[in-house]
Parts: structure tokens; sequence; C-alpha cells
């Protein structure tokens, strides 16, 4: 284990404030919270992946995990989800679609477009919040990316 | 008395009063000899001519009948008689005659004969007046004049004659043999006449010539004689015997080749008759309408079953051959015939000599004889079974033909293209909606029923095929005069002379205006179809994003009220009351319990829109599953479990699964009180083809009058503290249940347990499935 390298960002792409709120809590258990970045929709998930708008000063590289809700405003979850897997850059940032839906379809066009975890949000509270955190602790602390990659400076 | 009288009175005038001045003037009559006789044709005087003519004096001759000079025949004809009768009549007589000398010798007289009356009218006698013609003509004068005259009959004679003498040369032609032969007299006459005789007939010829020196006569002799062009003429000859002592013959021909030749033409056109009827297989016969005898010829025999001619035939004999159904009216055809002098005419059947039917033909007409009288027929027979056989079929097949256009209800056209003649059968006429008398009969006359907007297409089709572009192969639409419209299909076949030139054309066409209704209303409903399809499709659209919408969007409100709950309870657990919290629990589990329904309903939704993937299914395997899915609630319970062989079915393998996890669920959860609780599965027959198969348990069951309200979506038979549920799965599984066909039904009472059946599509029977359980 890497201690001496901080944590890289959690990015979460959600557009209800209160499961922002609830995964929040979920992830401040183990200390994660801090290093969560929310954003609301999928157009600004894309702003930040890319550095560009809002995000344009942005401290560079890519987020250790993408939480990404689908059904988003603007640019939905699968959207945002092929932009990442098929640019070179980006691909290789781990995506966990985390969603209240478990419609099939939606299922099985997530890992067509090369999702790498598939969370239906629970209804229960607790069941929520392990969930997240599970999530979180693998993707955030025990996964291992590949060598960091920036992003793409326009 | 008074004729004696008179009679007497003219005798005595005739001794009497002019008696010497007659004898003067008889003597001085040289030249004839005039002779007085009573009025029986007794001589009263006798002038010296007579005496000198006859010989008789007149003391031997006054007093003898003048019968005394005539021959013995002119005797025995009595000609006397009728000169005296003929002259006392008509008051003269005129003959000549041959008449007898004293001395018996004969001269030639010439007589006249007058009747002599008194003052009265009344006969007295006779003047009669001879002279001897005998020597009349023999005069030098005479005998040149006769000779001319007979010199020009023998020119001007159209037959040959001729004078040969017996040095076997022609003495005396006339012009006719120039005429006749080609060869002047003198060159006929310069050669014996035997060497223009034909080499054949020289033999023949010389005999007739030796015939005729023993006194026979020759009559229509024929033989050839040369002509100068090198060819023979036929003559036929007559001649009379030759006199004796006389060393000349006297001979008559006439040409005949001409006559020979029609001969030679009859026969010759008899013979080609004979051949040609031969030929034809047809026999002839004569009848005499008045005898009614006949004559036939062999042909005609045979075709009656003869091997040679029958010696006798009449009418009645030929109709005893006739076949007895047919005798009336060939009799009555025969009457007919006469009666109106028109032909016998008619087909009959016969029975032969050796019984077989045939069928004949016969044509009789009436002819004159040579008085002109109708009483001949003359006619032909022929045999025509074969003909009559060959009818029959064609008949037949025809028939059969139009049977089969009739049940087809197809039209049949020929058309003569070099003529423009178009024929149609009536099922045509019935096609275009005209009559046999309005049709045209030509090309245009078809196109006029061609409804007007498909004529040009018709008419390019027509002449396509013509050129041998393309097959004639059409529909168009015919346009009746009443103006109905009916659509036509139409094929059809060319006839091409030697050079490919198109010459007939013949087709059929039939209606296909029902076809093609048909085929128009199979459109608009598949297109219904369709259109339905696609609203379904639509709908099931709708309902997909609705269920999407509803699984994320309903979903999260619970979430979030269970969420926050959660966090309530987190911050301020301690301090809350024992009812807050219970309040809190309450709410929990309501928010719970509603993200239950919502999937369940979900499911519900999903497996009534979702495809189906059928396969063979094995459903041991299935129940296997099941039950070990319930591990967690059968763990800590005593279960008995009876599961039979299960057979392999066809269908949908996740949806199935979903029906057995339910209902091996279902009695699971119902047995809860039951200890122990006693599970089955089976097999309990076939129904319509299928295998039922059944789920029994001996839980707490339910009442059956509740059953039709089991499978209902959200319909309970417990209260959620009885036994948890949503009241879905029921409806699923019947759901599943009838999308793979089949059906499902309950049997149960309070307290006594439940059984479930339902069919399912068997392909491998249970017991050739090897059980892993």
């Amino acid at each position: 284990m890497k201690n001496a390298a901080p944590l890289r960002r959690i990015l979460l792409a959600e557009d209800s404030m209160r499961d922002a709120e609830l995964t929040l809590d979920a992830l401040s258990e183990n200390h994660l919270s801090n290093t969560l970045d929310h954003v609301r929709d999928g157009a600004e998930a894309l702003d930040y992946l890319y550095c560009r708008g809002a995000y344009a000063n942005r401290e560079s590289g890519n987020p250790s995990v993408l939480f990404l809700d689908l059904k988003m405003p603007k640019v939905d979850g699968l959207e945002v989800l092929r932009q990442i897997k098929g640019d070179p850059h980006l691909k290789t940032i781990p995506v966990v679609i985390m969603t209240s839906s478990r419609e099939e379809q939606d299922v099985v066009r997530s890992y067509e477009l090369g999702v790498n975890a598939y969370v239906v949000k629970p209804v229960g509270f607790q069941e929520f919040s392990d969930a997240v955190r599970e999530a979180g602790i693998f993707w955030a602390m025990l996964n291992e990316p590949p060598t960091p990659t920036g992003p793409v400076m326009e | 008395m008074s004729s004696e009288k008179r009679s007497a009175t003219g005798s005595q005038m005739e001794r009497s009063g002019s008696d010497k001045s007659f004898r003067l003037l008889a003597e001085s009559v040289e030249e004839f000899a005039l002779i007085l006789l009573d009025r029986h044709g007794a001589v009263a005087s006798w002038n010296p001519s007579a005496a000198r003519l006859t010989g008789y004096r007149r003391e031997e001759i006054v007093g003898k009948h003048f019968s005394c000079l005539h021959t013995s025949e002119d005797i025995g004809r009595k000609t006397a008689d009728a000169e005296i009768e003929s002259a006392g009549k008509d008051g003269r007589f005129e003959c000549e005659g041959w008449r007898i000398r004293k001395d018996g010798s004969q001269f030639r007289a010439h007589v006249v004969l007058k009747a002599l009356t008194d003052s009265d009218g009344m006969l007295t006698g006779f003047a009669k007046l001879v002279r001897d013609i005998s020597v009349q003509g023999n005069t030098e004068e005479d005998l040149r004049k006769l000779n001319a005259e007979m010199e020009r009959f023998f020119e001007m004679s159209l037959d040959m004659i001729c004078v040969a003498g017996a040095d076997g040369y022609f003495r005396k032609l006339n012009p006719a043999w120039e005429r006749a032969l080609g060869f002047s007299i003198a060159e006929l006459l310069a050669r014996p006449f035997v060497e223009f005789v034909h080499p054949d007939d020289r033999a023949g010829t010389l005999s007739v010539v030796k015939n005729l020196e023993h006194g026979v006569d020759v009559v229509n002799f024929e033989n050839r004689l040369l002509h100068k062009d090198g060819s023979y003429r036929w003559l036929a000859w007559k001649a009379p015997a030759i006199p004796p002592g006389q060393d000349y013959l006297y001979a008559s021909a006439r040409d005949i080749t001409e006559m020979r030749r029609a001969e030679e033409d009859l026969r010759g056109s008899q013979a080609r008759l004979k051949l040609a009827l031969d030929a034809a297989h047809i026999g002839d016969w004569e009848l005499n309408l008045e005898t009614h005898a006949a004559r036939s010829s062999l042909k005609h025999d045979q075709i009656f079953g003869y091997d040679q001619l029958r010696p006798e035939w009449t009418y009645e004999v030929f109709l005893d051959h006739v076949h007895p159904e047919d005798r009336a009216f060939v009799d009555h055809a025969f009457k007919e015939s006469i009666a109106a002098g028109t032909d016998w005419y008619f087909e009959c059947r016969i029975l032969r000599k050796d019984g077989v039917e045939r069928h004949i033909w016969t044509q009789g007409g009436i002819y004159p004889d040579p008085s002109g009288h109708p009483t001949q027929m003359l006619g032909m027979v022929r045999d025509i079974t074969d003909r009559k056989r060959n009818e029959a079929q064609i008949t037949n097949l025809l028939q059969r033909l139009d049977l089969a256009t009739r049940a087809a209800h197809l039209g049949i056209w020929d058309w003569d293209i070099v003529r423009n003649e178009l024929v149609w059968d009536n099922r045509m006429y019935e096609l275009y909606g005209v009559s046999r008398d309005t049709f045209g009969g030509a090309y245009d006359a078809w196109l006029k029923g061609v409804h007007p907007d498909d004529r040009a297409r018709c008419d390019d089709a027509i002449q396509q095929a013509l050129r041998e572009e393309k097959e004639y192969d059409l529909a168009f639409r015919a346009l009746w005069p009443d103006g109905t419209v009916r659509v036509i299909k139409a094929d059809s076949q060319i006839v091409r002379d030697a050079a490919g030139k198109p010459i007939r054309m013949t087709g059929i066409n039939y209606d296909i205006t029902d076809r093609k209704l048909a085929e128009e209303e199979l459109a608009r409903l598949s297109q219904e179809a369709v259109q339905r399809a696609t609203q379904l499709e639509a709908a099931n659209k709708e309902l997909e994003a609705f269920s999407y919408s509803v699984s994320h969007d309903l979903r999260a409100p619970l979430r979030h009220v269970q969420g926050y709950v959660g966090l309530l309870k987190k911050a301020a657990g301690i301090q809350l009351t024992e009812q807050a919290r219970h309040h809190l629990e309450v709410i929990s589990d309501a928010s719970k319990q509603m993200g239950q329904l919502i999937d369940d309903l979900l499911t519900f939704s999903r497996i009534g829109r979702s495809e189906m993937h059928r396969e063979t299914v094995n459903l041991n395997d299935l129940v296997q599953l099941s039950a070990q899915a319930l591990d967690l609630e059968t763990r800590d319970r005593k279960i008995v479990w009876k599961i039979a062989p299960l057979p392999a079915v066809a269908g949908d393998r996740a949806m199935l699964r979903q029906v057995f996890a339910n209902l091996i669920g279902n009695a699971v959860k119902y047995t809860g009180p039951r200890d122990p609780a006693e599970i089955e599965i089976g097999c309990a027959g076939r129904e319509d083809g299928r295998v039922i198969i059944f789920i029994k348990d001996n839980g707490v069951g339910f009442d059956m009058q509740f059953s039709a309200k089991l499978f209902g979506v959200f319909q309970r038979l417990h209260t959620m503290e009885e036994f948890e549920g949503t009241g879905i799965g029921l409806a699923n599984v019947r759901r599943i249940i009838t999308r793979h066909g089949g059906r499902i039904w309950p049997e149960a009472a309070v307290d006594r347990g439940a059984t479930f059946f339902f069919t399912l599509e068997e392909t491998i029977p249970a017991a050739q499935i090897e059980v892993t359980i």
C-alpha cells in the first residue's frame, strides 16, 4: 500500500442532493468524504473530467473512481460512460454505476460500454450505507490504478 | 236389185254405143296397152299394143280377169281387187309393178286404172292404161344421167365407199377416204389395200374378204387403217356378199376412231371411278324402283359382311340388314326421297352377315331410264364405323374439356390472325358481359370490351407476344356494357407458320375479380395488423418508459425516506422515546414494503412484455434450484419433500424458474404452521396433449369460493400479519403459464392444504430423463 501518496479524488455524478448527502454520510465513516467531488449532471461530469468550463482550473489528474448515476439532466449517465470509455485518456478511470433501477436493459448496456461495476442503490438505509462504503473503500483505497495519466488539456 | 239393173245398163252401154269408137282409139295407140275392164275386172277390150306387150291375143284374153297378168305373190295378196276397189272409190288408181307375159317373162309396168261411169254416175267399168317401163331409161342418155347421179352420191357420201378388185387393189374410192386417211386417192389406189391395214388386223381382214366371196355379208367389221400421219384410224365396215361370178366387191366404211376413243374414255372413267370407290371403301349399287331388284359391287357386299357377291339383292333384303331400331327411319327416308324425287341420304346401323353391328353412310340419287321415267336409283354405301367411333371419342373429349373449362370457369378464345377472326366459347361472352349477337368476332371487338385505361397495355402485350418478345400473360379489367368492371386473367399460345409468322393465337380467360378483391382485403388487413402492431409497440414502449421511470423515480423517494430515518436514528437515537423509535420503525417498514411492491409490480409488467426464449427446459433442475433458494426459510423447519421425476418441457427457462420458485415458495410459506410440512411435486396425467404438473402442500389452504381472486394482481387471501407477500406472485405465475399456452388451477380447502395444477408442452417424457437430485 502506498501510504505516502495522497488519496485521489472520488467523483460523484448525482442529480439528487439527498442521495449525494446519504452517499457523503456513508463515505464519511471511512474518511473518504473529504476526497469527494460532487457534480449535478452528466455535462458537469464531462467538464470536470476534461478540466473545462467551471473546472478549467481544477487540480489535474483523473479521479480514482467515478460514482455515476444513470438518470440525470442534460447528459445522462450512459452517455458519460460512453465518452469516458471511448477516450484513451479517460477510459482507465473505474466507473461504478449507482442507480435506483434494476432494469435489465440498463445493466446490459452499461456492461457493453465497459462499466467496471453496477450497483443498485438499496432502499434500506443500512444496506445503502454499506454498499456505498464498500464501493468507496474498494475503488478508492484498495484498487490499484494504472500509471496515472493527466487530464487532457485543451 | 237396183244396182243389178244399173250394172246391166252400163255393160250394155260399153258394148253398144262407144264400142266401135274406143276400139279405133285403142288400136291407134301403140305406146300403151289400152284395156277396158268391166266393173268386176274382166277384160272387155284389148288393143294391139296390149297384145304386143303381153303376148295374149285379143280373143284369148277378153272375158278373163285382168289378174292373169299378175305375179303369183300379187295374186296371193289379191292386189287386183285392191286396185279395182281403190279406183272405184277414188276414180283413179296408179301404180308400178311386175307383170307376167303369156310366155311367163316379167316386165315392169306402169299402170293407170280409171273408173268409167254412166251419165247417172254409176260405175260401168274401168279403163286401164299399161306401159312397159322395163326399157325406160335404157337409152344412152338415161344411162349417162343415172351414172352422173350415182357419181354425185358417191362423191357426197360422208361414209367411205369403195370398190375393190380380186387383185387386192382398190378400184374406186370416194373423196371421204382422202378426208379419213390423209392419203390421196391416187396413193390409195397405188398399193394393195391390205398394206394400209394395221399389221395386227390384216389376218382378220383377209378372212372377212374370204367370207364375202363365200356369200356372207359383212356388217360392222372393225379394223385399223394407216393414216398418212402414221397413226391408225378405226374403221367399221359394211359389205354385201360377192355374187358368184363377180370379181370385185363393194364396201362402205365409217371412221369410228373418235367413237372408240370416247368408248375407251368411258371405260377409263369407269375404271377410275371403280378405283376411287374401292380406295374410299365405297360400295356402289343400283336399284330398280319399280321391281326393287338391285345390283351391287363386291365392295358393297363386303360392307354387309359377304366375301363374295351376293347373287340377289332387293330393297327388302337391304332393309333386313338394317338394325331393327333404324329400319323405320331408313324406310321413311326412302319413301320420302322417292315421293319428292330427292336424294336418299342417311346414316344408320346395320347388322352384318356375321351379326356384327356397323355404321354405314348411304346416298342414292334417282335417275331416269332411257325412256325418261325415273325408275332407277344409283347410290353408294360406306362403312363409317371407325369414323363414328372417332367422333364419339372426340365428342367425349370435348365434353371433358367443356367440363374442365366450366369447372375452372375458363373462357376459351381462338384468333385467326391472318383473317382476323376471333372465335369465343360461351363462357367468354359471360366474362365480357356481352351477347353473341353483339360481339363483332374480331380483334377490335375484344379490345372494345377491355377497360379503356387498360387497352393500350393489352394491345402492347399482344403485339409483344406476336413479336416473340414476351409471353402473353396478363391481367386486365373488362368493362361490361352495363358498366360492371371485372378483372380478367389471360394466358395464350401462338401458332406460327414455317417462316415463323404468327397465324393463330389461342388462349384462355378467367375472372380473378374475387381473388383480386381478396388480395386487396388481405393487404388491407395486413396493413391494419402492421398498424396495430406499431401501435402496440408504441404502447409497449410507453409502458416500458413508464416502468423505467417507476423503477428509477419511485424508488428514490423511498430510499430517501429510509435514508433520512436512518440518519435521524443515528443522530438522535439515544434521545428518542420508545414510542418515537416505534414510529420511525413503522416509517421504515412501510417504505420498505412499498419498495417491495414496486419491485414485484415491475416484474409482473416485465413478464407481460418481455420476449420468450423457447428452449427445452428440464423441470427437475428448476425444482432443485427453487428448493435451494429457499434454504434460508426451510433450514429450521421439518419438511417432507415428495418429488417425482418431471419431464422436460418447451418454454422460457427464466420464466418457468419463476413459476416453480413462486409455487414452491408459497407451499413452504403456507405450511409454516405444520410440523411436519409435506410438499409433493409430480405429474398428474395429461390434458389436450400437455403434461399436467402439480405442487401440493398440507398447509393452511383456502376457501375455494375465493379461488377466482387468487390469480389477480394484489389479491390476497391472508393478511400481511398472517403471511407476508404483495399478492402479485400468483398473478405472475398465471401470466407465465398462459404465455406458454397452458392453464393453471387450484384445488384447496381451508386447513386442508392446497394443490396447484398447471399444464406445459412436454418435449421429453419424465421416464427418459436422468434425475440428478
